[in-house]
């Protein structure tokens, strides 16, 4: 049967945005059609004129040109081209479909993404497209070995995951595992981000991110430079680097640009504050009410004064105030900027304040959660962030049980699943153990860039 | 099956630990000071700590009577409102009559729980230990906050060295050396506690013999054992005026022989005060210099004359002659020998600093 407007109606369900008519054609009459939603007409028509050019030529490629190609007719690859935004010229006789592909853009501009601000440094970021986002990526890696390949997962075939890397830096055997993995999906769900990591990740209970999520196109390259990999999908802003280590998520591109000393001095900071956001409200809970005999007896007095007429055990205190901080960031992420500030300022001041007065939770008590929920912001990732924030709660319960002891416990714990696991087939917590002392010290501090320096002293220069 | 058999065994082994000594702080009353009084058998315990009522702290003391000094712990604390807790320990008074006894065992307790604190200071009161926990004076802090400080005064400027409860306990039991405890008396013009010297021990007992004040640092500058200051003032009769000076480092050299200790001290000292002026002049100097070397020599002398009288070798010499002299101290009871041994004392100045610009 020769595909006619009618059949071309029904394939597509005879939708109302598709445009489908009759079109003169050098050799024999055409059927045109596209969705007008997704197809820029003006530019279809310039097209349009190209090809009939060509064809009156009769040259043996008339088909082919920038922005169009030619296919053997069959139902179902019509319906893919329609649905992929193409434009299709029908030619019943000659039993081919002419594809032009002319989408209509609807992107917004590549603006520095709203949750990874830097100082210093490139303010460009994905966007929902991404052609563009690939251009921003390759516009920072002009070099012949940056692969990007396309694949086509899902039981439709209709989702298109793009993974990237740089072929001479990385790991052949990655690059394969990688691949073999996203065409093993199968899924008639639509993706997001956040699902195609479920598929990669290895250990889906885990609290801890696998990989890492990024909206900027600076981090993705420098990664890529290091042997990493990234997906990207189309309509979503986000990338996905892999693999990666637990302390990549302490680093940002702003360590970097700034001076040496300056960085080293922040990302000490950031460690630091990792260890206060998961550990400092269980210490406050085992120190008062397991083992008071190590505070100063200066700071005692202050504490005992605070807690003596507190009415709940000092993990009971923690809980709310945790809770209720919880909330607060909660509530103020959901609701538009203004209004969500008013609640932070209401819900942290206002309410901090009365719950104090109103002898439910000690100041003390105040002055420790705030301090935790201040370092838990610190750490610049935000999938990191949600995980550490998390964390604090056994770690509290188990030293409102045991006191130091159940920390050492869930210390203890907590290093095992480290150890256990696994980003993209390696070890997650890598520069600690397998240990490597080139790399751990970089954990803690930013040395400068050595190997310029040995060079330039090499040479005697200094400039 | 693994994981669940790991389950188990965290679980038992956070069961089974024994971890469950929880101890909720706003249950406990922390006791900065203790004094104990009587008698092996007797101990009489005064507490004194802070109380915390509607936001603000007070301050309450406490006694108890008991055959031990952990009984009359527990005396105390049905008389209290919270349970004492000697955590926070800063200092702990002994009545001289109990030091003058076999009291060892009355401060067994502070050892036994890991809890507390063994780096609290001890020091010897005269008299009754109550007038001690409520002055006749009027203080401007309480007691639990006024004896700590004060201790903590004497260690800075070098009155007292190695007399917290760990040390005291190390030095009382080694037979070659002997203890030296801060002495406090009350004012009798202020009637506020003061320290007025150390009392000096023989063996396990007090001897009821005490150095005065600047006796004590004499001695603590001659075991070298000085703090940030030691600061000692003279009086020179001769040319009518005072002069203090500090001790900034000191050079010890004992020499040890068959029946006689020599012992010289270099002395780096830096002037405090001299109302005269002029030590620029090398002449000036010369002659200061060789005023404080007497005077210094006089001061430990005097330390070498009461510590022999007391049998009290609270410098250390022993040690010395455990260690190299065996001749001498297998002579018999080390505290008896030190007594009747002659020691001679010599002393060199160098005046480092004149702390002024003429």
């Amino acid at each position: 049967m020769k595909p006619n407007i009618e059949h071309v109606k029904k394939l597509v369900y005879e939708t109302d945005d598709l445009f489908v008519k009759m079109i003169d054609w050098p050799f024999e009459e055409g059927i045109i059609c596209y969705f007008t939603t997704l197809v820029d007409g003006g530019e279809l028509n310039k097209q349009l004129a190209l090809l009939k050019r060509q064809a009156e030529a009769k040259t043996q490629n008339w088909a082919i040109s920038a922005a169009s190609s030619s296919y053997p007719y069959t139902d179902d690859k019509l319906q893919n081209l329609l649905s992929l935004g193409e434009t299709a010229i029908i030619f019943p006789n000659a039993n081919i479909i002419v594809a032009i592909n002319l989408k209509k853009e609807q992107a917004r501009t590549t603006d520095e993404p709203e949750n990874e601000h830097v100082i210093t440094g490139s303010h460009e970021g994905f966007i929902e497209n991404k052609d563009t986002n690939i251009a921003l990526i390759r516009k920072r890696l002009l070099r012949a070995d940056f692969v990007v390949k396309n694949l086509y997962t899902g039981n439709k075939n209709s989702d298109i995951v793009t993974y990237a890397y740089i072929a001479t830096v990385a790991d052949p055997q990655l690059v394969k595992m990688i691949d073999n993995k996203l065409s093993a999906i199968s899924s008639d769900e639509f993706f997001t981000p956040g699902q195609l990591i479920e598929y990669m990740e290895e250990h889906t209970w885990s609290p801890f991110p696998q990989l890492l999520v990024t909206e900027r196109p600076d981090r993705v390259a420098s990664n890529l430079l290091e042997g990493r990999i990234v997906l990207l999908m189309d309509n979503s802003p986000t990338a996905i680097l892999g693999p990666v280590t637990l302390f990549s998520f302490f680093q940002t591109p702003d360590d970097f640009n700034s001076r040496t000393l300056v960085g080293s001095f922040y990302r000490l900071l950031r460690i630091f504050s990792l260890i206060t956001a998961i550990f400092l409200p269980a210490f406050y809970v085992s120190v008062v009410s397991f083992h008071s005999e190590i505070l100063p007896i200066e700071i005692s007095k202050q504490v005992k004064l605070a807690i003596n007429e507190i009415p709940y055990r000092p993990f009971l205190e923690a809980f709310i105030l945790e809770i209720f901080i919880e909330l607060i960031r909660e509530a103020s992420m959901r609701l538009p900027t203004p209004i969500g500030q008013t609640i932070a300022i209401v819900g942290g001041l206002v309410v901090g304040d009365a719950i104090v007065s109103a002898g439910l939770v000690s100041n003390l008590m105040v002055i420790v959660v705030a301090m935790t929920a201040i370092s838990s912001f610190v750490i610049p990732s935000a999938e990191m962030n949600m995980t550490i924030r998390i964390l604090r709660f056994p770690f509290m319960l188990g030293a409102a049980l045991f006191g130091f002891f159940g920390m050492v416990i869930g210390l203890l714990l907590l290093f095992i699943h480290l150890l256990n696991l696994r980003s993209m087939g390696r070890p997650y917590f890598s520069p600690v153990i397998p240990f490597d002392f080139t790399r751990f010290k970089d954990i803690f501090v930013r040395l400068p860039f050595l190997r310029f320096l040995r060079n330039g002293k090499k040479k005697g220069v200094r400039e | 099956m693994r994981i669940q058999k790991g389950i188990i065994i965290v679980i038992l082994t956070l069961f089974l630990s024994g971890c469950w000594d929880e101890t909720q702080y706003k249950d406990l009353t922390i006791v900065p000071l203790i004094g104990i009084e009587g008698e092996e058998g007797d101990i009489t315990a005064m507490f004194a700590f802070p109380t915390f009522q509607n936001g603000q702290i007070e301050y309450s003391s406490s006694q108890g009577k008991g055959i031990s000094t952990r009984a009359a712990r527990s005396d105390a604390n049905l008389q209290t409102m919270e349970a004492l807790d000697m955590a926070h320990l800063e200092v702990i008074l002994m009545s001289a009559d109990l030091a003058k006894t076999d009291f060892a065992p009355s401060l067994d307790m502070f050892f036994r729980t890991p809890r507390n604190r063994i780096t609290s200071y001890m020091a010897i009161v005269e008299g009754d230990m109550a007038t001690y926990f409520n002055p006749p004076g009027k203080m401007k802090s309480e007691v639990s906050y006024f004896y700590p400080e004060l201790l903590r005064t004497v260690v800075l400027y070098s009155y007292g060295a190695n007399f917290t409860l760990q040390d005291a306990m190390k030095t009382m039991f080694d037979p070659a050396i002997d203890l030296a405890l801060p002495y406090l008396q009350i004012n009798e013009e202020t009637g506020i506690p003061k320290v007025v010297g150390s009392a000096l021990f023989s063996k396990q007992r007090y001897t009821g013999i005490t150095l005065s004040s600047s006796e004590s640092i004499s001695s603590v500058i001659m075991a070298n054992k000085i703090n940030k200051y030691a600061r000692i003032t003279f009086e020179w009769e001769a040319k009518q005026t005072q002069i203090t000076v500090n001790v900034m480092r000191v050079k010890k050299n004992w020499k040890i022989g068959t029946d006689t200790i020599s012992a010289s001290y270099d002395l780096d000292i830096s002037v405090e005060e001299y109302a005269p002026h002029n030590l620029h002049e090398k002449k000036k100097r010369e002659e200061v210099t060789a005023f404080l070397e007497t005077s210094f020599k006089e001061h430990f002398d005097a330390v070498i004359k009461k510590s022999q009288e007391a049998e009290s070798d609270i410098l250390g010499f022993g040690r010395k002659v455990r260690a190299f002299h065996s001749g001498l101290w297998n002579q018999g009871d080390w505290q008896k020998t030190y007594a009747d041994l002659p020691i001679e004392v010599e002393v060199n100045v160098r005046m480092k600093l004149t702390n002024i610009a003429e």
